[in-house]
């Protein structure tokens, strides 16, 4: 189960490019190739800074004018889809930050 | 032997070997200073691993479905290993799945340091970039097919390395212009090739190598074809657009979104690296390629109506 305060990070394996706001992002691991929608592309980019998901949450919700459960609800079965597919995984933020 | 300005010394101490490359690779042959330098040794010359200084239990793969091969070989009635081994030119008569099955149309791959190993059931290489050297060990009766596909494994990496590409497309000059067609199987790459009129020039039907060069974008054609030979010469063209082929009834041009391109563009690279710094440099050189060529997708039927759409977008081209 995926908690709001866990931290999200890209798979170090990954390579990735935004282009005109549309991320592209390679899995050496299975050699496929990734195309995100805007709000997926968005959450990509975020992921680059290993925000939490209610920071990235935040950021959907003010960014692309949807309701708080609605970005919840979006970023949740992104990330979870994410996680399967192998390209982030889910921590703990250290205290020292 | 020279594929897009990238120079390879092949030596062997197997004249067969050498022979073969003389002529199959004829005309991409060069007497230029090295970049990367290749032995080729046959599997009864030598321990496969110590040849290629890896532990053995790594070439495990490469020995268990080498002698899967040796042995089906073998049986009566059997086809040649020409059955076995081929570039999806034409159907195995071993049928897809068990040609599949010995062969494997995918090496397996490995990175030690900065040495990669690869292997499939015809060959067993590897290659070391910082040292510049690369080993491949393979059973003589799979000459033909484990030199080919080693050296398109060896030339994916060597273009990496070089700021370039080596993709599935076709290639095409028309003028003194080149384009590419880039493409997975099934796509159009061969038809496209098979539909040029007397203003083309097949460079590849199914392999090119593309480069950024002191900010000049080339094509380049290689010895890796895919139903015609029609790639007989070592030519580099400047790369003036790619070409997404889409087969339809109607025949038309359309740009495509740069991520898009991108996407279909590292979806024809023939590539196997796993490392990440490498990868990251295989994404960077591919952005680097969508950022300085226009991307389309052509949709053309049967015949050679596209062309048309072409030489039209050459002519905007000129006005502008």
């Amino acid at each position: 189960m995926i908690l709001l305060d866990q931290v999200v990070s890209r798979n170090e394996k990954t390579a990735s490019r935004i282009l005109a706001g549309e991320a592209v992002v390679l899995t050496p691991m299975d050699s496929k190739i990734h195309g995100f929608n805007e709000t997926g592309s968005r959450i990509w980019e975020l992921l680059a800074d290993r925000p939490t998901l209610s920071e990235i949450v935040a950021h959907i919700h003010r960014e692309f004018e949807v309701s708080q459960e609605q970005a919840q609800s979006d970023v949740i079965a992104f990330i979870e889809e994410l996680v399967a597919r192998g390209m982030v995984t889910l921590g703990q933020r250290s205290r020292e930050g | 032997m020279d594929i897009g300005d990238m120079c390879v010394l092949i030596a062997s101490p197997h004249p067969q070997v050498i022979a073969h490359i003389q002529d199959r690779y004829h005309d991409f042959l060069s007497e230029e200073a090295p970049d990367f330098e290749i032995e080729m040794a046959f599997a009864e010359d030598a321990d496969p691993a110590e040849y290629l200084d890896v532990p053995h239990e790594m070439l495990s793969d490469f020995i268990e479905r080498s002698r899967a091969v040796e042995k089906r070989l073998e049986e009566p009635g059997a086809p040649s290993s020409s059955a076995v081994y081929w570039w999806g030119r034409q159907p195995s008569p071993f049928g897809e799945s068990e040609a599949d099955a010995l062969a494997g149309s995918k090496p397996k791959v490995a990175h030690l340091g900065h040495k990669i190993l690869f292997q499939r059931s015809d060959f067993a290489g590897c290659m070391d970039i910082q040292a510049g050297q690369g080993r491949n060990i393979f059973g003589k009766n799979m000459l033909p097919f484990a030199v080919e596909s080693f050296l398109r494994i060896c030339y994916s990496f060597l273009a990496v390395e070089h700021g370039g590409l080596l993709l599935h497309s076709a290639g095409v000059l028309r003028g003194d212009n080149g384009y590419i067609f880039p493409g997975q199987s099934g796509t159009g790459k061969s038809t496209i090739a098979s539909l040029v009129t007397k203003h083309e020039r097949v460079l590849s039907d199914e392999m090119v190598v593309v480069r950024i060069r002191d900010g000049q974008q080339l094509v380049y054609s290689t010895p890796f074809y895919g139903t015609n030979e029609s790639a007989e010469q070592n030519i580099r063209a400047d790369l003036k657009a790619a070409f997404l082929p889409i087969k339809d009834d109607e025949v038309y041009l359309k740009e495509t979104r740069p991520a898009q391109a991108l996407s279909k563009l590292l979806a024809s690279v023939l590539f196997f690296g796993q490392e990440v710094a490498l990868n990251q440099h295989l994404m960077d050189i591919s952005a680097g390629v969508v950022a300085q060529v226009p991307f389309y997708e052509i949709h053309f039927r049967r015949d050679d109506s596209f062309w048309a759409c072409i030489a039209e977008r050459e002519r905007m081209e000129v006005v502008k």
